[in-house]
């Protein structure tokens, strides 16, 4: 052994957990609480490795440090030929225990450490297996499908109320302090919303979502027992709200009161006088072959 | 020099065509299963516009902007305009048409000027499949032109097809790079439109309702001798005619045309779209 074996840095438990638990701590005092939206994939198209369907349906609240302390970085507000696009960037590390503690919905102690069984096994809530985790018998954890914050899901940061997405996580930016790493450091950006699905249970959240989805089907009527309501012709039913019907053309949803930029039933309405429809827009729809 | 006072809104009419083009795109998100989950609308927007405009409509109260753009979207631009020589019109060609308020009264306007005029649409999407999904809705309709019946002056009652070419398609898809910089992926179609400019309309007030044609036998040379009239081939005076042709409408009071004009209504009283006889007299002076 080439160090000296007399001085032990970088393998003694109880260092280690006494500065985990002033970094714990320090979080606690100074952090923001956020909710992490995990991304659950729906259809992952192995072709072009993307997934177009994305769920986020759980929104876990977990204490996170911001490492900004003169505001956002990134381009910032911007405007492109596509309009307004705001791109701030924030950078969060939040403590490796307290993610896993949040993220597997341990019984914890109010100050926020688990409880142990006697036999050394984490207590779960009841609801655990139902959640899709695996509490496994005999061992002092729990198998999770997440371990770690993942690239792609989404925080919530309450202080702006944004979305921002984890673009990148880095787990040594504390570089191996008393021989392990205690936390990750999340490089977010906002998030460039595809009318994804948000069913967090957060109703300020879901709602947030649908506010801005420009998913049609998103207004669709819903029965008591969730099957949509359908016309005879098998068609769904969408809130009026959702609809214009001008010059008999139907799109389904108002793009217009949902993004504020867009123009799309202002051309319509400007081409009824400038363009002969006698020949019908090819774009309007199938239907219009 | 050009200093005349007309304006008749034709790019901006292109720009609602070419914007009308693309305004009811929808993509389709599919289950597993390949049932249709979500309908997602497309807005689109034209590109340039007035900075603080954009910021005070998207940001009304500074606490609007949840994310950072909603996708997918679709934005254009017109950038060039080029003369069309090859299809340039006479220039001397008047195009006509008969007051709607006065029926003694003409509007005429000389031939447009044919122009090319350049679009660029952009399309940005976060994922692959929905940027296909787009390019196959647009991509089928233009081969490579798509025809436009457009009323591009209605004042002149003056409607034309106007071809809108797809010029190129490409991509940029910026994936490579490190993990904190977000993807970029675009589509960009150039189209051309092969429209035209118009010049101004101007009213033409009075109809011609009568014809006084003089005639005389200039000096000439015939049969290798000269014989002189005393009239040179100039105008000719009344007073040095040898002949003239008087021709004039000519309608009864009964709203029959007829050929004589002593049976006709004064010429004030006949208006172009009256079913009209004419009549024809020739006075000589020799």
């Amino acid at each position: 052994m080439a160090t000296n074996q007399f001085f032990n840095n970088f393998n003694f438990g109880q260092t280690q957990t006494l500065y985990e638990n002033l970094v714990i701590e320090s979080i606690k005092m100074y952090g923001a609480d956020v909710l992490y939206m995990p991304r659950t994939l729906v259809k992952e198209d192995v072709l072009y490795r993307e997934d177009t369907l994305s769920i986020f349906d759980d929104a876990i609240e977990v204490e996170m440090y911001v490492k900004d302390v003169e505001g956002f970085g990134g381009d910032g507000d911007l405007l492109s030929r596509f309009g307004v696009e705001v791109y701030d960037t924030v950078n969060l590390t939040v403590s490796k225990k307290r993610f896993n503690q949040a993220r597997a919905e341990n019984l914890m102690l109010e100050v926020g450490y688990n409880m142990i069984q006697e036999d050394g096994d984490e207590l779960l809530l009841e609801s655990e297996t139902d959640q899709g985790y695996n509490f496994i018998p005999g061992s002092n954890t729990t198998s999770v499908s997440m371990y770690r914050p993942r690239e792609g899901d989404l925080i919530h940061f309450p202080l702006s109320n944004t979305v921002f997405e984890v673009k990148f996580v880095e787990d040594e930016e504390t570089f191996y302090p008393h021989g392990t790493l205690y936390t990750y450091e999340l490089r977010c950006e906002l998030f460039q919303f595809s009318s994804e699905r948000f069913t967090t249970g957060n109703t300020s959240i879901d709602t947030m979502a649908l506010n801005e989805s420009l998913d049609l089907r998103a207004s669709e009527f819903l029965l008591e027992d969730g099957n949509k309501l359908l016309t005879e012709d098998g068609d769904s039913i969408i809130f009026e709200s959702a609809s214009i019907d001008s010059d008999d053309v139907q799109i389904g949803v108002n793009v217009e009161s949902i993004d504020g930029l867009a123009q799309n039933d202002f051309y319509r309405q400007q081409s009824i006088s400038i363009i002969d429809f006698s020949e019908r827009n090819p774009f309007a729809g199938v239907q219009d072959y | 020099m050009f200093g005349h006072k007309f304006y008749h809104s034709t790019l901006r009419k292109y720009v609602i065509m070419i914007g009308n083009m693309f305004n009811d795109i929808e993509v389709a998100r599919t289950d597993n299963s390949g049932n249709v989950v979500q309908t997602i609308a497309v807005p689109i927007a034209y590109g340039p516009k007035q900075k603080w405009l954009a910021r005070v409509t998207n940001f009304p109260d500074l606490n609007d902007q949840k994310f950072a753009v909603t996708l997918p979207r679709i934005g254009f631009e017109m950038t060039s305009l080029n003369y069309a020589p090859e299809r340039r019109l006479n220039s001397l060609q008047n195009h006509y048409k008969l007051s709607a308020t006065d029926s003694k009264a003409l509007k005429a306007m000389y031939s447009p000027v044919p122009y090319d005029i350049e679009f660029s649409v952009y399309i940005l999407v976060k994922n692959a499949e929905d940027g296909t999904q787009i390019l196959e809705q647009i991509l089928p309709f233009f081969t490579p032109e798509f025809m436009s019946t457009m009323r591009l002056m209605p004042e002149m009652d003056l409607n034309l097809d106007v071809p809108t070419i797809l010029t190129s398609v490409s991509s940029e898809d910026v994936y490579d790079g490190n993990f904190e910089e977000r993807r970029a992926l675009t589509w960009q179609l150039d189209f051309t439109v092969k429209g035209y400019i118009f010049p101004p309309v101007r009213d033409r007030s009075g109809l011609i309702k009568s014809t006084t044609i003089n005639m005389n036998i200039p000096n000439m040379e015939f049969d290798n001798q000269t014989v002189t009239t005393g009239i040179s081939n100039s105008v000719i005076s009344n007073t040095e005619a040898l002949g003239t042709v008087f021709s004039r409408p000519a309608l009864k009071a009964d709203g029959t045309p007829t050929s004589n004009a002593s049976l006709s209504v004064p010429l004030s009283q006949i208006d172009a779209d009256d079913d009209y006889g004419f009549s024809t007299s020739i006075t000589e002076n020799i």
